[in-house]
């Protein structure tokens, strides 16, 4: 995030990701952007799990892709371990590939219905050719499957025979595969039944103190989020409006979007929910074709003054650790205004 | 007091290539006017398909195999077609899921809640129109006079259960059924949308069945709560006693496997271990006993009854009561 974490596996530097809608039959030219990702800087620290929260259209899911490289930014940089993905093509990036990984939501949609278990594991040990031979290769699938808690005999299965719950073990086993450094998991539960979650978030935990992984958990679930992050990114219309620790942004959110977000939250205890003070958002999230002047939020903002129509916030750091994207907030005027995510010399081609 | 709802005994059952499936197992519940009740469950717990069965609506091939539901003195079961016609959306409402696929795409706002009222309350088309308008802008949409001519698709996902409240409430119904509102919408949005249930059914003088997978949502917004699990109802209170002194092994599971927003984290999550059953293949005993670290020898033979552990306070479980306390622990 700042000079004084040089141990960042990765850095997001102005990020933009501009989607063209079309038009026309045999000219497609593109008639407006949908600004999904527009300007986003953060940076992850290695061994950290960064959660990433907002509702859909925010642009988490994007953001994450771009981070892959699975989408071609617009513009901005993303440095991962120096790399800057951006700048290199997809034969350079795909050594890299084999560190950074991918777990899914939906573990009905990723995973291939007319492959086994044990196949769908076993694939990026193939393409990227990390096994010699058949043995070694069923060696390390059965491994990996363990690892997951994922009973080897039932490698031979397809995902169809598989609950939901087992189904996102064989995701995690595939993203486990090529022993990754840093794993983008995009809601990785919210397609599981609630008694099912846990078991997920557990292992997923347990698997990031074994290989030492850094996550981005993306997710739309607070509770879930809080449990598993050190440090939570919120994002509300491509921007990212605030950054800090886990409990700091719980118990102290600084950013009016946060504290309506938190508010909204239905918390599973009656006592607490008849005390509760009540602050219900009006209004829905304007479109990212063609989002507000200033600062995106302050159409719906309950704080929100003229200059906010004016004014695009960045993001500063208003406490010691602590970012947010609001000039109403008592800390704005006074953070330092220079960059927040200095951008690390570009090292040496690997 | 007579219920204004009472089931008795119900179980739908779906006969399926693996072996009849009891979405429904004899299950039995009371509801009274002006209580806003939650259905609590998992995926496959039965709880849309008890909603269904009450609306008469159970899908092919489901069959209600037996039970009856009592609505203002009569056994909705036993109605024929047309007599059930008149009391769905008339005297109770229903809101799904997706309101994009509950809504019709082809017919403007205006049409489906025209049609509505003139089917059930015999208005004249320029009054049902008045109404319409006068409906959508009692849910919070802005503009009605123009939204009421557009389609479906041309709102977003809130303002569409905005609509499917609106037309819920439409001929003064005296029950309404909301199977997970807010499931597919966003958080803000969310807290929107249940707030208008709540003031709107509470103004119109209506009992509220609110089914989700959310205890948050229950906890804020109902008062008496029934889990469910495997086809039957394994706990049913108040949403305090529900909440604050659970009794039953699978209610006290779920709680201590979410994460609280309010809470620093906790070292661990404690999941409820294995799957939820295969429906077809429940096993004998409580259908909760392998998951269980509760279960005795008796578990496994004989199933529970629903019984009143404390007053008014109902658990299935042979080891009930826990002990009581916070979450039972």
């Amino acid at each position: 995030m700042d000079p004084r974490h040089d141990d960042d596996i990765l850095h997001v530097r102005d990020l933009k990701m501009h989607f063209p809608l079309t038009g026309g039959v045999f000219f497609q030219r593109p008639k407006a952007w949908v600004k999904a990702v527009d300007g986003v800087s953060l940076s992850i620290r290695r061994g950290e799990t960064l959660g990433l929260v907002g509702e859909s259209g925010c642009g988490k899911t994007t953001l994450g892709r771009c981070i892959l490289r699975l989408y071609r930014p617009t513009a901005g940089r993303i440095l991962f371990n120096g790399h800057d993905l951006t700048a290199m093509s997809s034969r350079e990036v795909r050594p890299l590939r084999r560190r950074m990984q991918v777990i899914f939501q939906d573990p009905y949609a990723s995973l291939n219905p007319r492959m086994t278990a044990g196949a769908i594991i076993g694939e990026p040990l193939l393409i990227h050719k990390a096994v010699n031979g058949k043995e070694e290769l069923r060696a390390r699938v059965a491994e990996l499957a363990d690892t997951v808690g994922f009973h080897p005999s039932m490698l031979d299965r397809f995902p169809h025979q598989f609950s939901s719950g087992q189904r996102q073990r064989i995701g995690v086993a595939r993203a486990l595969a090529l022993n990754p450094e840093f794993i983008v998991a995009d809601e990785p539960v919210s397609a599981l039944d609630v008694s099912i979650q846990a078991q997920i978030i557990n292992l997923l935990e347990e698997l990031q103190r074994r290989f030492s992984l850094t996550y981005l958990f993306i997710a739309h679930d607070l509770s879930v989020v809080r449990h598993i992050s050190d440090r939570v990114a919120v994002m509300y219309l491509g921007h990212v409006v605030e950054l800090a620790k886990r409990d700091d942004i719980y118990v102290n959110p600084r950013h009016p979007y946060t504290q309506a977000l938190l508010a909204a939250v239905p918390i599973p205890d009656p006592e607490v929910e008849a005390t509760r003070e009540r602050f219900v958002l009006a209004g829905e999230t304007p479109s990212p074709i063609n989002p507000p002047t200033g600062c995106v939020f302050h159409p719906r903002c309950p704080i929100a003054i003229e200059r906010c129509s004016r004014e695009a916030p960045v993001l500063k750091e208003v406490a010691p650790d602590h970012w947010a994207a609001c000039i109403r907030d008592p800390g704005y005027d006074s953070a330092p205004t220079e960059a927040p995510h200095p951008p690390p010399q570009p090292p040496a081609p690997a | 007091m007579t219920p204004l709802l009472e089931i008795r005994d119900l179980s739908v059952h779906f006969p399926t290539e693996e072996g009849v499936v009891k979405a429904v197992n004899g299950l039995s519940h009371a509801i009274h006017a002006g209580e806003t009740i939650g259905i609590v469950g998992e995926s496959g717990s039965g709880k849309s398909v008890t909603a269904l069965a009450i609306l008469g609506l159970v899908p092919y091939p489901g069959r209600v195999v037996s039970g009856s539901v009592l609505f203002q003195g009569a056994d909705l079961l036993t109605l024929n077609d047309r007599e059930m016609r008149r009391v769905r959306g008339r005297r109770i409402g229903m809101i799904f899921q997706e309101p994009m696929t509950s809504l019709n795409p082809v017919l403007t706002i205006e049409r489906q809640l025209t049609e509505t009222l003139q089917a059930h309350l015999g208005m004249r088309r320029d009054q049902a129109r008045a109404r319409a308008v006068d409906l959508l802008d009692r849910v919070g949409i802005p503009d009605p006079k123009s939204r009421v001519k557009d389609h479906p698709y041309r709102l977003s996902g809130g303002m569409r259960q905005r609509v499917m409240i609106a037309m819920a409430l439409s001929c003064g119904p005296d029950l309404i059924i909301a199977d997970e509102p807010t499931t597919a919408v966003d958080v803000t949005i969310q807290a929107q949308l249940l707030d208008l249930m709540k003031d709107l059914t509470r103004e119109f003088n209506a009992t509220l069945i609110i089914i989700s997978h959310d205890m948050g949502i229950v906890a804020r917004y109902v008062d008496r709560v029934a889990i469910m699990y495997a086809g039957k109802i394994v706990e049913r209170a108040s949403v305090t006693g529900v909440f604050k002194t659970p009794q039953h092994p699978y209610t006290i599971g779920l709680q201590q496997s979410i994460p609280r927003l309010d809470e620093e984290r906790k070292e661990k999550l404690q999941p409820i271990p294995g799957q939820p059953p295969n429906l077809a293949r429940l096993p004998h005993g409580c259908a909760f006993n392998d998951r269980c670290r509760y279960a005795v020898e008796r578990c496994l033979n004989e199933v529970p009854p629903l019984i009143e552990v404390v007053p008014d306070h109902w658990s299935a479980c042979w080891e009930a009561p826990m002990q009581a306390g916070p979450a039972g622990r």
